[in-house]
């Protein structure tokens, strides 16, 4: 006998901002999924009339976990309206800042976010009260090292934010990047300090995050198996390896119907049907939209737009950028993916579409993404001068516009700037949740978690752990 | 690289007040304190963990170790300096004198009643000042609840940067963080009431700490925080229901405080902070704002002891009372919003000989002319620093002055001076 029932999970915790998720369970199993971003502040109509270079720290307020991102962005749309170019030395110390916020980003959300999913912490606040059937599966040794690594892990990412306040002033919301360049030029003690700090958080990458991922993966093999949603992949390019900004760590690129295809910035359109916005403008490009907000809209349920590229609902964050760029394994990785997984792998796609678009698949890429972040930060620690300028001066100009993309740890960044009297006129931003939590668009298409949370197993009604599991794999 | 313009700078702060006393100093000769510190400052990374201290002198922020400084001080080298001067080594290579290490319990008292203005807050996280509270905190954790409205989370990721003491000592021995959206296990209704059953276990016991502005326009519905029971909760709604049971609610961060970033020019939500939420509501909690985007990890975790520990001390009601009184008038804690950013700021020499840096990157001179709202803005972030201290806001750019109530579009344009 079937049996359908709804459940709704909010708030989803463990993730950053607010969110819920709503279920239809039929026979065990999610046949239904609706995401509602539940708030809403207005940063389009907040940026609006303020000084453009203001963009740099006002919008970092969107994130306290990817300030950087946010800063990298509306630093280069300003830096594209003026026409400018950064310095050599700027792009450096830019990429080092990005870079150790991408580690304390990863890092935090697999230990301290997602990691409860998968062991078991103490039994006192906030690790208690869990879920009754919580389907936590590692034996006590393995999981004895899970809650001393999340330990460690506090105080690594908390390493990762000294090195980017090293070059950028403070963590979270740094001083370092604004329009023109990074603002400091660092000196061979910041240099050598956040080397110093680079080293200690290399080794944890390499001897503790690397290793638990994939031991976690072999213990919930099934999870390996499960949300696999669209397998589309969306990546707009992150950490420029030159000053033209031609090559990137992370090239952009994307990924559909099976097939590669590049990434072409037009074809980015953003529906609002089902979100608590005017619907007037729904459907074009974002240069082209308005934000206003309507909170009594019928038939909406989220604050969250629906954007899609080229019609189709994209999956980003570490699994997208590395997918698209069939990005190679760590040496440790195909090692453990051998001997834990029983897969030669070499790169990203070795393992399979199945397995990356999982929940599983989800985190892995983000550890060994991690490494690539590693492994060029190395490289970039090797160009970095105390000696060359970082900042290229330049005047606001009287009008233009200019659009900006780069990655935030969590995926796709966007900013767009319209300047009119050396004001903002409009400003828009398409950050990464966007696109994974976003809500229905005007055809009906569900958001790439929605489409992930079918096929879900949920044994338990009351304990619908695997319907959290899927939306943080995502680290939305 | 000097290449900072110098200039005599008289009235440049025009109307302030506070600013009048600068303008008067500006083009004063420098002290000798002033050169001497500036002479410390390019002798770093020689000096590098040491800090300036209010007072002017400097001291290592670990140890607790402070060392007034002269005109006529320097560092001493060499094997017999320590016999010559007569002052302790440190590994770093300075010598100085030991002050004494031991902070009775009756000086921390002082420290929280703000009457011993002798000391600096960095004490506050001095190792007998964790031994005198681990004593004051026996028994069970006092619950504090942690609720996120209209922000960034960027309070909760700067509050996992707590050292002194550790964030990981923090959540497991301090506190009961019984509610906490981004790190706690739980989630959806029944975290709601699990929240809901400690509040009433404890009704009148507990701690909220708030994240994030408060809107209650369209019912409350620019900020839903959960459901329970097909009951659509918003954040109006729980602060509504809980606060007046709390025995007092921190306000963390810009947002949370005054509105900040959610409430600047151009919102519609109708964002507030929890001050002016709590007043239109008739809500009679005292608050105490903890602003800065985000505020240093200090300033919430010391609060916090500061709070727990006076309401352990002396009972709710003058436990209270005594962290009332170390309110300024915006409420917040003096000990930690007491101070002008500029007075403190090491650069202030040279403000005060007139050298004015003109380009960002160039660090030679004062950046009051790159927008810098030091002048305009109180917090001990000049001598406290951020991210273990390795760095703070106006060493690698501007201040911003995100811990005035008028932040961001008072203090804004960042880049340009008003």
């Amino acid at each position: 006998m079937s049996q359908t029932m709804s459940i709704a999970v909010d708030p989803v915790t463990r993730i950053e901002g607010h969110l819920k998720a709503e279920v239809k369970v039929e026979d065990g199993k999610v046949v239904d999924a609706r995401l509602t971003g539940g708030m809403y502040r207005g940063f389009e109509t907040i940026m609006k009339g303020r000084d453009p270079r203001d963009a740099s720290q006002i919008t970092q307020r969107i994130c306290g976990v990817c300030p950087v991102s946010h800063a990298l962005a509306s630093s280069m749309a300003l830096e594209k309206t003026a026409g400018i170019t950064v310095p050599h030395n700027g792009r450096i110390a830019r990429n080092l800042m990005q870079g150790a916020n991408y580690l304390q980003s990863h890092i935090l959300h697999f230990y301290h976010l997602a990691g409860q999913d998968f062991i078991q912490g103490p039994d006192a606040s906030p690790f208690m009260p869990r879920y009754a059937e919580p389907d936590l599966r590692l034996d006590a040794a393995t999981n004895a090292v899970g809650v001393d690594e999340y330990l460690e892990a506090l105080n690594v990412r908390r390493t990762c934010h000294e090195m980017v306040a090293l070059l950028g002033g403070r963590m979270p919301h740094l001083h370092g990047i604004l329009a023109g360049g990074a603002a400091a030029i660092p000196t061979q003690a910041q240099i050598r300090d956040y080397a110093e700090r680079f080293r200690v958080v290399r080794r944890f990458v390499e001897e503790k995050y690397l290793p638990i991922t994939y031991l976690v993966t072999s213990k919930y093999r099934d999870l390996g198996d499960t949300a696999r949603g669209y397998a589309t992949a969306l990546c707009m390019g992150v950490f420029p390896l030159d000053d033209e900004g031609g090559e990137f760590l992370f090239n952009p690129g994307a990924y559909y119907e099976g097939k590669d295809h590049p990434f072409d910035p037009m074809k980015i359109r953003e529906y609002m049907k089902y979100s608590w916005f005017d619907d007037a403008t729904s459907g074009r490009m974002f240069s082209e939209e308005e934000t206003v907000v309507d909170v009594n809209k019928a038939g909406a349920y989220s604050f969250s737009k629906a954007p899609r590229y080229d019609g189709h609902a994209m999956e980003v964050g570490p699994h997208a950028r590395m997918w698209v760029n069939n990005t190679e394994l760590s040496p440790i990785g195909r090692k453990l993916a051998k001997e834990l997984l029983g897969v030669d792998a070499a790169r990203i796609r070795d393992l399979g579409e199945n397995f990356v678009f999982s929940i599983m698949g989800r985190h892995l890429a983000r550890a060994e993404e991690a490494w690539q972040v590693v492994r060029m930060v190395e490289k970039w620690l090797g160009e970095i001068s105390p000696d060359g300028e970082t900042f290229a001066e330049f005047e606001v100009p009287e009008s233009g516009e200019g659009f900006a993309f780069t990655e935030a740890p969590r995926g796709c960044l966007l900013h767009y700037m319209r300047v009119r009297d050396h004001k903002v006129d409009n400003y828009q931003i398409l950050p990464a949740t966007l696109w994974n939590c976003c809500p229905r668009d005007d055809m009906g298409q569900r958001g790439p978690v929605e489409e992930a949370l079918i096929g879900v197993p949920v044994p338990d009604a009351s304990s619908p752990v695997n319907v959290g599991r899927v939306i943080r794999a995502f680290d939305p | 690289m000097r290449s900072g313009r110098k200039v005599t700078r008289s009235g440049a702060f025009g109307r302030r007040s506070r600013a009048k006393a600068h303008a008067a100093r500006a083009g004063a000769k420098p002290c000798g304190t002033h050169s001497a510190i500036s002479t410390i400052l390019q002798q770093r990374p020689f000096f590098n963990d040491w800090q300036i201290s209010p007072g002017y002198g400097i001291y290592a922020p670990l140890s607790g170790l402070e060392l007034k400084i002269h005109a006529e001080a320097r560092p001493f080298h060499g094997p017999d300096a320590a016999k010559t001067t007569g002052l302790q080594c440190r590994p770093n290579g300075i010598f100085c004198k030991e002050q004494s290490m031991s902070l009775s319990r009756r000086d921390f008292v002082k420290l929280c009643t703000g009457t011993a203005a002798g000391y600096g807050v960095s004490r506050m996280f001095h190792p007998a000042v964790r031994e005198a509270l681990a004593g004051t905190l026996t028994g069970e954790l006092p619950p504090v609840f942690w609720l996120q409205g209209q922000g960034c989370t960027g309070c909760s990721v700067s509050i996992l940067n707590s050292m002194h003491p550790a964030i990981a000592e923090v959540l497991l021995k301090i506190i009961s963080l019984d509610f906490h959206p981004t790190i706690m296990a739980d989630e959806g209704a029944p975290a709601i009431e699990f929240m809901r059953r400690r509040a009433r276990e404890n009704d009148g016991g507990f701690f909220i700490v708030v994240e994030g502005a408060v809107s209650d326009l369209e019912g409350g519905r620019y900020c839903v925080i959960g459901e329970s029971g097909h009951e659509e909760i918003t954040m109006s709604s729980m602060l509504k229901e809980l606060a007046p049971h709390a025995a007092a609610v921190l306000a963390v961060g810009a947002c949370a405080a005054y509105g900040g970033v959610s409430a600047a020019r151009g919102a519609v939500t109708g964002a507030m902070g929890v001050g002016a939420f709590f007043g239109k509501h008739g809500i009679a909690t005292p608050v105490v704002n903890i602003p800065g985007c985000p505020p240093h990890p200090d300033w919430m975790v010391g609060t916090l002891l500061v709070a727990l520990d006076a309401v352990k001390r002396d009972g709710l009601e003058k436990g209270l009372a005594s962290v009332v009184a170390l309110l300024d008038e915006d409420g917040r804690p003096k000990p930690f919003y007491g101070a002008n950013t500029h007075e403190n700021c090491p650069y202030l020499y040279l403000f005060d000989e007139g050298v004015f840096s003109e380009k960002m990157t160039d660090k030679s001179g004062c950046r009051y002319d790159l927008g810098c709202k030091g002048p305009f803005a109180m917090c001990d972030s000049p001598v406290r620093r951020w991210n273990g201290r390795v760095n703070w806001c106006v060493e690698n750019a501007v201040c911003i002055g995100c811990v005035q109530p008028d932040f961001p579009d008072g203090q804004s344009p960042f880049y340009e001076q008003r």
